[in-house]
This record gives C-alpha cells, sequence and structure tokens, in this order.
C-alpha cells in the first residue's frame, strides 16, 4: 500500500489546495482593482463640466446682433445718408470694422467668431422730424393728417417729447389729446399723450405730469410720467414698451385684459399711420417701417431746417454667423431688425 | 494446558491517547475526505467570489454608463438650444466629445430614441443597458439606424433632416 503519509506526519498535501485557492482569490482581487478603477474613473468623470463653448456660442450670438443693432440704427439715422446704397454702405463698413475689432479679443478666449453681412437687406421707409421745439405737424402745417399708408410692419417707433399741452384752445392747439393711429380698417392700435387728467377716464395725476395710453382694439391702458421739458424731454419707444428706459406697464401689459401687447400685433397686412392733433405736442420723433406710400406734401425728401422729412431706410440686414471652438461649431444666419416687435407668427 | 501457557501472557499497559491512535482509520479514506471538504470549501468561495466580482462589475458598468449618457443628454440639450436661437436659419451646430472606448473592460454603443426622447446606451459583455431621458425641441434622429461605438463621437444638428443625431467622432 503507498505510504500516503510522510514519516514525519506533514500535511503538504493540504497546502496544495489552499495555494490554488490563493491563487483564484488573487485573480479575483485583480479583476476587483480593475473594478474599483472604473468606478474611481467614472466619479471624475461625473464631476466634469459640460464641454466649455456651446453656451457661449448662443451668449456670443446675442451680443453680436445687439451690437449690430446698434449699427445698422447709426447707419439709418446717419443725416448724410439718405438713399439705400449709402445706408448699406455704412452698415457693410460698420460691420467689417465690429469683426476686425472683435478678433483678437476672441484669440484670447480662444474662440474664433466670423461676423459677415450676406449683402442681403430689406428696404423701408424711415420718418422722423429731429427739431426738438416744433409740433408734430405735417410740412403743410396740418394738425390731423396721414403720415403713410399700406404700411406692413413699422418698428422703432420712439418719440422724444420736449412738450405737451392739451386743453388749450389757442391757435391751432386743441384740447383733445395727441394722438397717433394705426389701422387696417378692421383693427387699429392708438397711441394718446396728454397733459389733461380728464382725458383719460379713471386716470388721476398731478399738474407736473403726463399721461401716455395705449388702445389696441378698444381696450386700453395707461402710464404716467413726468411733464417734459426742453431740458428734460421724455423718450417714449412704442415697440420696446419704455418711457426714458424704464419699462412701462401699461405698453406692455393692458391692464383690461392682462394680455401682452406687441406693438401692431392684431394688424393685418396694409395699414395706415395717422397723427391727430399734433399740434398739442412737440419734439422729435422717428419710425421706420415696410412698404407703404406717404401722400404729397407730407414730408420733405431729406433733413431740412427740422420739418418732418422721408428717407430711405434698411429695415432688415441679414447676417452671417459663426462661432468655433476646440469641441463646438455653430454657423447660423440671422436677422438684424432693430426695434422690431418679435410675434408668434 | 499446563500453568506454563497462562504465565507467559503478561498483562499490557496503554501506551497510546486516543488522538494518535489509528485503529479502525484508513489513510487514504482520510485523504479523500479531506480533499473532498478543501475542494467543496474551495469551489464554493471561488463561486461567491466570482458572484461578487461579476456583480460589482455590473454596477460600475451601469454607473459608467449612466455618466455617459447624462454628459451626452447635456451635449444634445446644448445643440438643441443652438438650433433653436438660430430660429431655423442653423446650417451647422455640433458638440465633440471624447469618453473612454470601454467601460470596466467591455465595448459599448449608442442609439437615440423617441417616445420619449432618449439615450440608450448598451455595454456589450455583460450586457447592460442604461437610458438616460432628454428634453429638447428639435426632432431627435432615432431611425438612422446607425450604432455608434464609445469613444469619440459628435452630437450634431443634421440641417437636411431637422434632426439631431450622435455620430461617431
Amino acid at each position: 500500500m503507498a505510504d500516503l503519509m510522510s514519516a514525519d506526519g506533514s500535511e503538504r498535501s493540504r497546502g496544495q489546495m489552499l495555494l490554488v485557492a490563493v491563487l483564484v482569490l488573487a485573480a479575483a482581487f485583480i479583476v476587483l482593482a480593475l473594478v474599483v478603477n472604473s468606478a474611481i474613473f467614472t466619479e471624475n468623470l461625473a464631476t466634469q463640466d459640460d464641454v466649455a463653448g456651446a453656451e457661449e456660442a448662443i451668449e456670443e450670438r446675442a451680443a453680436v446682433e445687439d451690437n449690430l443693432e446698434e449699427i445698422l440704427r447709426d447707419a439709418n439715422h446717419d443725416e448724410e445718408a439718405h438713399f439705400e446704397s449709402q445706408i448699406e454702405d455704412r452698415f457693410s463698413s460698420g460691420v467689417n470694422s465690429y469683426e476686425h475689432l472683435e478678433r483678437l479679443p476672441q484669440s484670447y478666449r480662444t474662440q474664433i467668431v466670423d461676423v459677415q453681412y450676406t449683402d442681403s437687406y430689406t428696404p423701408g421707409i424711415r420718418i422722423a422730424q429731429n427739431d426738438h421745439e416744433r409740433n408734430f405737424t405735417n410740412i403743410e402745417g396740418e394738425t390731423s393728417y396721414v403720415l403713410t399708408e399700406g404700411v406692413s410692419k413699422t418698428r422703432d417707433v420712439v418719440f422724444n417729447f420736449t412738450h405737451i399741452d392739451t386743453g388749450s384752445t389757442v391757435g391751432l392747439l386743441t384740447d383733445d389729446p395727441f394722438e397717433m393711429e394705426l389701422d387696417d380698417g378692421d383693427n387699429t392700435v392708438i397711441f394718446e399723450a396728454s397733459s389733461d387728467s380728464t382725458d383719460f377716464l379713471g386716470v388721476s395725476f398731478d399738474d407736473d405730469q403726463v399721461a401716455y395710453r395705449i388702445g389696441v382694439d378698444g381696450e386700453h391702458a395707461v402710464c404716467v410720467s413726468e411733464e417734459p421739458s426742453g431740458d428734460n424731454p421724455s423718450e417714449v419707444d412704442l415697440t420696446a414698451g419704455t418711457i426714458n428706459g424704464e419699462p412701462c406697464e401699461a405698453f406692455q401689459r393692458l391692464q383690461d385684459t392682462g394680455a401682452n401687447f406687441e406693438f401692431g400685433a392684431n394688424l393685418e397686412d396694409e395699414y395706415q399711420i395717422e397723427f391727430s392733433d399734433a399740434a398739442n405736442v412737440e419734439g422729435s420723433y422717428s419710425m421706420i417701417h415696410l412698404d407703404g406710400s406717404t401722400r404729397d406734401d407730407t414730408f420733405e425728401s431729406h433733413p431740412d431746417d427740422g420739418d418732418p422729412y422721408e428717407v430711405d431706410a434698411i429695415y432688415d440686414a441679414y447676417i452671417s454667423y459663426t462661432y468655433h471652438t476646440h469641441n463646438v461649431a455653430y454657423e447660423t444666419d440671422f436677422r438684424v431688425a432693430p426695434g422690431e416687435v418679435q410675434t408668434d407668427d | 494446558m499446563t500453568d506454563d501457557t497462562a504465565t507467559d501472557i503478561e498483562p499490557t499497559t496503554p501506551t497510546t491517547s486516543f488522538a494518535t491512535a489509528s485503529r479502525a482509520v484508513s489513510i487514504t479514506l482520510n485523504y479523500i475526505l479531506v480533499l473532498a471538504i478543501a475542494a467543496l470549501l474551495v469551489s464554493g468561495l471561488m463561486l461567491a467570489g466570482g458572484v461578487f466580482v461579476e456583480d460589482q462589475r455590473e454596477r460600475v458598468i451601469e454607473n459608467e454608463l449612466s455618466v455617459i449618457g447624462h454628459h451626452l443628454a447635456g451635449d444634445l440639450e446644448a445643440v438643441d438650444r443652438m438650433v433653436q436661437a438660430g430660429g431655423g436659419d442653423v446650417e451647422r451646430a455640433e458638440i465633440d466629445r471624447s469618453f473612454q472606448g470601454s467601460v470596466t473592460g467591455t465595448s459599448y454603443d449608442i442609439t437615440l430614441e423617441e417616445n420619449p426622447d432618449r439615450v440608450v446606451l448598451t455595454s456589450t459583455t455583460p450586457e447592460v443597458v442604461v437610458e438616460v431621458q432628454v428634453n429638447v425641441d428639435t426632432d431627435i434622429g432615432h431611425d438612422t439606424g446607425e450604432l455608434v461605438d464609445g469613444g469619440d463621437m459628435s452630437v450634431q444638428y443634421d440641417p437636411d433632416e431637422e434632426h439631431l443625431v450622435i455620430i461617431d467622432g
């Protein structure tokens, strides 16, 4: 019979089983080390931020759009530029200058931003008056008249009032508020300015204040503000809904219904713009409209002695925008139309 | 019978303890029993250890795929915001990403599904499936038929199909 046990009684056979078991356990630990390493890497990956550049691409686009709106506004308001080609040249060179100016700071931020004017624009008409001491009558001195008709869109409607006088009937003055009306035959938008607290029912204000009322298809809302003067004019921006840069609740939300007011949003194509009781206010104004025509003897053809005038304008322009970083690429075209109310259309 | 035979037998006193007694013990059987018991214990230990390691591995794979999926979902939503900000005139919007090619030693692939919009990540061995929902306004390109392998990839907007896709980078 084989001697299965050594003479001194040692237990080497059992040691071999333990050796096998230990080897298997060591292999299991190695696999566990791989798993733990993966878990640690996962935790590190989870703490990483999103790719840099995605939000910056959108923010940069918004900043570029704001700056180009100012460039377009300046080009349209340039009194030396009366024709579309001149205005377009000024806008195009403004865009090029802006693009060159922004290259170095962008390179510091490891961004490549390219802004190009696409040579595509929509022509419009700008109606304006620059004389702050003149009333809003036309060049014939009429106090109630149609400025333009057949208009499809209006933007950047800004009044700078230096005087509002309602309640007197001396000369051209009337006791009715100054009124601007947009009317397409079925729908209306009315803007009124008055210094007489009896003009707007339910609204009271002091003698050193004035009231501005917005009416949309018969629903009205009023904002009260300090009375303007030559040294302290009031800037009323109808399309932005602000008075002297501050939001006017009435311009942005009709108090009766709570609906949001968007200037001209309720009008269909081809409406007319009309002034009434235009002698009751003094100051300057400007607006740009798309399509439409003015009647003869309403405006001068260029700025002249402070009389109201109409000139060519760029209603909107199209820009090509490109943004690149190491991980992000964004290319899009967008439209520049400063002061235009965005509707749901 | 003589008395001499009876007088030749001398009484014996015990000289071995119970522990070292080897009467009625088979050495072979002893050896086999020890081996069998040891083998049972070791195999049981190995089985339990293997199950434990495999279970931990699946959990880590699931965690890794979840993290990668959430990063991709964030990129999809970022590209969607770029598309929405462009107002329909976007020609190109993409975010490039680089993840590890395998998770805990196994490869994985990525697809997009809709209803609800989600990113689906599937590992090869073991097969672990992770879904991460995304909230986007742009359509998801779910029917491209392509499986994207893990590693370098790109989240893009396809202006021709007007939908978001993930492709190999």
